[in-house]
């Protein structure tokens, strides 16, 4: 094999390994802070929601596509975020990490839960909502509740302790 | 709790990722560690100090360490 040949192959490996690929089938990719995505999700997300309840009879689909684009972008926090996943291996303070955010995260959406249930049957019975109504609000809030399972536990994660420096975490 | 890790790791010229492997954690944790956002187990303490071939107390306290520059100078006026 040539040099240029050889070069070439190299250049290929290099690329391969930049896409992160490689590192996430192995369970090894760098885990980031992901402090502003979270947010954006849960943004378009919560923006969405109030939409639908307050325009449930016109243009619902406007909070519709909110909440979709929210629970699309929230879908991907465990990716990237700084959350290991229970099939990674995770040291005692990943471990807790992910302890404390996941308790956080399923609080949030109980508490979500706990208001929807109540405001969706509020509604009903005052006859505000009919029950197609109620059941395309439901749909959205469904949707809703998995994007704050996947955004509320990265947040957490990310704005409870400080980014390492990059410096300090190639050490 | 207050740690002297970077001090140590220092002297023993080792690297957060040695010192990581060493006692099987991440080298982020290492940094979480010295920088104080994590409170170490009783476990991984011991493993630590044991990398560095000292008892559990003198890398782990739980008032602040006295300044480097101090005890020199106390040990400077004791001699």
């Amino acid at each position: 094999m040539s040099d240029r040949q050889h070069r070439f192959l190299a250049w290929l490996d290099r690329s391969v390994m930049w896409t992160g690929v490689p590192a996430m089938a192995a369970g090894t990719q760098r885990k980031r802070h992901l402090r502003w995505p979270p947010v954006v999700a849960l943004v378009l997300a919560s923006g969405g929601l109030i939409w639908c309840v307050t325009n449930p009879a016109h243009d619902v689909w406007i909070g519709s596509v909110l909440i979709i684009v929210g629970f699309s972008i929230a879908n991907l926090m465990p990716i990237w975020g700084p959350l290991r996943r229970f099939s990674e291996r995770a040291d005692e303070f990943e471990r807790q990490q992910r302890r404390d955010s996941l308790l956080v995260g399923l609080t949030t959406v109980a508490l979500a839960g706990f208001v929807g249930i109540w405001l969706a049957v509020s509604l009903m019975a005052m006859q505000i909502w009919s029950a197609a109504v109620a059941q395309q609000e439901l749909i959205s809030f469904a949707f809703y509740m998995m994007a704050l399972f996947g955004a509320v536990p990265t947040l957490h994660a990310s704005w409870h302790t400080r980014p390492l420096a990059d410096e300090d975490e190639r050490c | 709790m207050y740690n002297r890790i970077a001090v140590f790791r220092a002297e023993h010229g080792l690297s957060r990722r040695q010192l990581a492997q060493a006692v099987d954690v991440n080298p982020q944790t290492i940094g979480y560690l010295e920088r104080g956002d994590y409170k170490p187990s009783l476990e991984l303490a011991l493993k630590v100090a044991a990398v560095f071939h000292v008892p559990v107390e003198l890398i782990f306290s739980l008032t602040p360490f006295e300044a480097i520059g101090t005890s020199l100078r106390r040990m400077g006026v004791e001699q």
